[in-house]
């Protein structure tokens, strides 16, 4: 249901943006007939409403995520509890079968927990206005390293980053973009123990920041698609998730007025690494 | 775990997959304690005043109270605990799903001894009825 309308969604947005397209494009096609004008009038007005449509539909979108994810929970939380008490219980009593079925069961379960917990975490994000002040992004850096050492430890992997700025945001928020992008990157690391940098530079008013890895990497065809709920790019098997963690890490940006792409030119082919880019607006005196 | 008399648990849950795994949980850490089950807010006052038809049933020892009742709900079972001057000196731990800010709030301000968040992963669900056992029947000294 959420995927059917998260799809809707993106079908929407490229409308939307071919919308735009056709009306810069009329617009700049010198004079104008009367009737040109006033179909482009017509455009706009219902490029602003489809938009108004759009909006409303991702807050209902939202809104459902959220009651779904929270009651979904529940019973869901009997189905596993059950199934690994059948397990704790019955394995090796059964037959071999009868312990693969447990076993499905019970994955199938907790990924669906882990999906339901991410969605829930994905909704709760932009709920309220954005509050932000002035934070130290080497604080959030510090907490996402500190949330995943048991990853970082694990994977022998190195975290290099200099001295990073204060960007205008929310310290949770900012610490989960870390953490998605740096846990992706020891995900995505291929054989070598994975190296990552971290890096900021000022751009105007806004601080873009750039997170680096020499792993996999993503074909740069994806580079839209990655950002979408739920979308995956590689089998479950080799590399679990829910695909939550980059559309949540677009929603956090966004909300606080910046961007984030995946760079083309570090990210060109598939398997020389991904660099991530996102912006987060500055304090608005220092130069 | 301790050789200390067994004390009588009072379960308020209407959750009979809830009921039965914290019996589970019991049974699988030989929680010596004995654990009752109730599934109402208006059975377990009677159960705890020994009204009938519980005139036989032992003292508990510690309350472990669902928010998430049918009819009058964990918190006013709580309320109506804590004005009972026979009863307030009870532990109960607030046992939920609940995660809501306010649920927690209002069982701390209603005397709620503690509130817990019946854990997702069973795993983790069942190690926090032992703990819960090992904290507030072994290792905490009650009123006798």
């Amino acid at each position: 249901m959420i995927v059917v309308v998260a799809a809707l969604a993106v079908v929407i947005v490229c409308l939307v943006v071919v919308i735009v397209v056709l009306a810069r494009r009329l617009r700049g096609a010198g004079a104008l007939t009367a009737r040109e004008v006033a179909a482009v009038r017509g455009e706009q007005s219902s490029l602003e409403a489809r938009a108004a449509d759009l909006q409303r539909s991702n807050a209902e979108l939202e809104q459902f995520a959220y009651l779904a994810s929270h009651d979904l929970q529940e019973p869901l939380r009997k189905v596993a509890s059950f199934c690994q008490l059948l397990q704790r219980r019955y394995a090796g009593k059964l037959d071999a079968r009868a312990d693969q079925y447990i076993e499905f069961a019970i994955d199938g379960a907790k990924r669906m927990q882990a999906l339901i917990n991410d969605l829930l975490a994905f909704s709760r994000v932009a709920q309220a206005t954005p509050r932000p002040s002035l934070v130290s992004s080497d604080t959030a850096l510090a907490q996402a390293r500190t949330n995943l050492a048991q990853e970082i430890e694990k994977s022998g992997a190195t975290i290099e980053a200099g001295h990073l700025p204060f960007v205008l945001a929310e310290l949770p928020l900012l610490t989960a973009v870390f953490q998605n992008l740096i846990s992706n990157a020891l995900k995505f690391s291929g054989t070598a123990p994975p190296k990552i940098v971290v890096s900021a530079i000022r751009t105007g008013t806004m601080w873009q920041f750039a997170v680096t890895d020499f792993g996999i990497g993503i074909d740069t065809q994806y580079a839209e698609r990655i950002f979408v709920l739920f979308q995956r790019l590689n089998e479950r098997s080799a590399y679990p998730g829910t695909g939550v963690g980059l559309a949540m890490c677009k929603k956090i940006v966004e909300y606080f007025g910046g961007r984030i792409w995946l760079d083309p030119n570090a990210s060109a082919k598939s398997g020389q690494g991904t660099r991530f880019c996102f912006t987060l607006p500055g304090e608005p005196d220092d130069d | 775990m301790t050789d200390a008399t067994p004390i009588d648990v009072l379960l308020v849950e209407d959750d009979e997959g809830d009921a039965l795994i914290i019996q589970e949980a019991f049974e699988y850490y030989r929680i010596k304690n004995r654990l009752h089950v109730v599934s109402d807010g208006e059975q377990a006052l009677r159960y705890l005043r020994q009204a009938p038809p519980y005139e036989q049933a032992p003292r508990a020892g510690l309350i472990l109270l669902d928010v998430n009742l049918p009819r009058r709900d964990g918190l006013a079972v709580l309320a109506e605990l804590k004005s009972d001057p026979d009863l307030l000196m009870l532990p109960v731990v607030m046992l939920t799903s609940s995660r809501a800010e306010e649920d927690i709030l209002r069982s701390y301000a209603l005397h709620a001894n503690a509130y817990i968040s019946k854990p997702v992963d069973f795993e983790h669900f069942i190690e926090a009825i032992r703990q819960i056992d090992d904290f507030f029947l072994t290792l905490v000294r009650l009123p006798q």
